[in-house]
Order: structure tokens, then C-alpha cells, then sequence
């Protein structure tokens, strides 16, 4: 499990990947989060809603009512072109965290 | 697997929001996608073998604490709440004024009536008084009735005017000025002319203050949709 910190933190560039490969909804976003990290990242689901409206109020998403098959109603989201730079740029930076860690792990194994 | 019989599902769903829905910073919106969420939640829970009540207790603990939610939606609302309760004053106010300017016109053509059938003072005053009363409590029994149920006429009538803000705030004013007007006709068949002077200068300022809440509303409503195009 990761930390409450790093949950926090992962959260916007989380949601920005996923919709990077088309629109989702909140529960079908949380589902596809939990089943790439293995069960690692958990959120407290309901938490994500207010993660949303933040990143809509940036401008970073768009979102829309939709009823599915099934007659649910349910609140899709996409990414606008400010979300599109925005996950440019978390890329970056997290490779950059992601490449330091790595490569710093890398030379003490050798070193051990 | 007894208890899934006697469990009611949507009424259970249906306690869980309510309970929510206490909180002020959770929007009607957001209270349609947590239900959205929670249901989604309990059709896995099930599938994957679990009871009802099992599946709506798990997705319940999932989704988090009432008092969790309504924090972190607190955070992120707090000027659409704001700025969705100033506007429903406002509509409020602008209905209020239109239903007075109705109820005074048909209390002015009441007095008319009554003043051309029997021309005496000492009837007309306590006739337009109680005209005037009784037509304004007429239109706020009819609001009320159909109003103040959830997706009632008045709910409706609000949402669909906070989408056009444009449209609502020229329609009050001509409906607000439609009042004054109204009533500076039936003026002109019952007062002197020295009442009537003063009288046709009262509506003058009445149709002048008429304008003022329809141009709030427009403003709120233009930076509400603003708000919501970002």
C-alpha cells in the first residue's frame, strides 16, 4: 500500500493517464487504477470526486452525463488540451524522480 | 443469503444519500454520481458472489465516511454552493416581485369593478385591501403547492432558467415593467388627479427598483455558467 502522501500526489497524474486512452467515468477509472497497481493503490473511492471537480475547475478535464445500457447515469470525463500538457509534464517529472531512484538503486546494488 | 430477500436495496441507497444530502457542500450533482458509484460498486460486489447487504456494506465503506465526503467536497464547492444559494434568492426575489405586480393589477381591476358598481369610499378602500391580500396569498398557495416538492414545478421552472441567463433576466424586466404599467392604467380610472400624479410617480420608481433584480440575476447566472464552462 503507499502512503496517504504519495496517494495524494499520484492522484492528478493518475487520473490524467487513464483518460489519456479515451473517457471513463469515476468507478470504472478507480477499477482500472486498482488493476494496473495490482491492488496497490487504493483510493478511498469517493475521494476521487472532489480530485475531479478540482482538475475540471483547471481546466483540465471536461465532463459529461451519460446514460449507459443499463439506464445508470453516469458523469464522463475527458481530457481537454490544458490536461493533454499537464500530463506532459507530470510525465516528466515523475520519469525524472522515477530515473534518479533508479539509477541510485542501481549503484548500490552493485556496491553491496 | 435469507437476509438478501428482506434487504431493500434502493431503499437502503436511498438512506445513504439522504444522509449525505444533509451536508450542504454536497451538490445535487454530486449526490446523482456517488449514487451512480455506490450502485456500480454493489453490481461487482455481487457478481463476484457477495449478498446484498454484504456488497452495499462493502461498496458503503469503499466509497468512505459521510463525514469524510462531505470535508473533501466542502474544499472544492465552496463558491459554486455560494454563488447557487445567492441565485435562488435572487430567482426567488424576482418571482416574489412578479407574483406582487400579478396580484396588484388583478386587486386594481377588482377595485374597478367594485368601485364602477357601487362608487363609495368607504367601500373601495377595504375592497382593494382585501383584493390585494387575497390575490397575492392565491399565487403564493400555488407556488407553494406545486413548488416546494424536489423536481416540483418551482424546481424545475429555476433549473431551467439558470441555463438562460440571458432569456430569464429580459423576461423579468418586461414582466417586472408589465406590472407598474398595468397598474397605472387602472390608477387612471380610480384616483383624483392630484393622487394620481404622485401615484404614477411611485410606479415610475417601482418599475425602476423592478430592474434591478433581474440585472443581478443575469450577472450571477452569466459568471455561474463561466464557472461551469471551466
Amino acid at each position: 500500500m503507499l502512503s496517504k502522501e504519495l496517494v495524494a500526489a499520484s492522484t492528478v497524474p493518475l487520473v490524467l493517464s487513464v483518460l489519456a486512452g479515451g473517457e471513463d467515468y469515476g468507478y470504472a477509472l478507480i477499477q482500472r487504477v486498482r488493476g494496473l497497481s495490482g491492488g496497490r493503490i487504493e483510493w478511498t473511492e469517493g475521494m476521487l470526486y472532489p480530485v475531479l471537480h478540482w482538475m475540471e475547475d483547471q481546466h483540465l478535464i471536461e465532463s459529461e452525463w451519460k446514460v449507459s445500457e443499463g439506464g445508470r447515469r453516469r458523469k464522463y470525463y475527458r481530457l481537454r488540451r490544458e490536461g493533454v500538457r499537464a500530463l506532459e509534464t507530470e510525465k516528466n517529472q515523475w520519469l525524472a524522480v522515477h530515473n534518479t531512484l533508479a539509477n541510485l538503486w542501481k549503484t548500490q546494488r552493485v556496491l553491496t | 443469503m435469507e437476509n438478501s430477500t428482506r434487504f431493500d436495496l434502493d431503499e437502503a441507497v436511498r438512506a445513504w444519500r439522504e444522509a449525505l444530502s444533509q451536508a450542504p457542500t454536497l451538490r445535487r450533482d454530486d449526490l446523482d454520481q456517488l449514487e451512480a458509484h455506490l450502485r456500480d460498486s454493489v453490481d461487482l460486489l455481487q457478481t463476484k458472489g457477495l449478498s446484498t447487504p454484504e456488497a452495499f456494506c462493502i461498496a458503503k465503506r469503499r466509497i468512505g465516511s459521510d463525514d469524510d465526503l462531505t470535508r473533501e467536497f466542502a474544499k472544492v464547492n465552496a463558491d459554486k454552493i455560494w454563488l447557487d444559494r445567492v441565485l435562488w434568492m435572487v430567482i426567488g426575489y424576482a418571482c416574489i416581485g412578479l407574483l406582487h405586480s400579478f396580484a396588484s393589477v388583478a386587486s386594481n381591476l377588482f377595485t374597478l369593478a367594485v368601485h364602477n358598481l357601487m362608487p363609495s369610499d368607504l367601500l373601495t378602500g377595504p375592497a382593494s385591501l382585501a383584493s390585494d391580500l387575497g390575490a397575492l396569498i392565491v399565487l403564493l398557495c400555488l407556488v407553494w403547492r406545486s413548488g416546494m416538492r424536489a423536481d416540483g414545478f418551482v424546481w424545475k421552472l429555476g433549473n431551467w432558467l439558470k441555463t438562460r441567463p440571458i432569456t430569464t433576466a429580459v423576461t423579468l424586466i418586461l414582466l417586472n415593467f408589465s406590472g407598474p404599467f398595468a397598474n397605472m392604467a387602472t390608477y387612471h380610472y380610480l384616483s383624483p388627479p392630484t393622487v394620481r400624479a404622485a401615484q404614477i410617480w411611485q410606479v415610475g420608481l417601482f418599475a425602476v427598483f423592478a430592474l434591478i433584480p433581474p440585472v443581478i440575476l443575469g450577472w450571477l447566472l452569466a459568471r455561474s455558467r463561466r464557472m461551469k464552462a471551466s
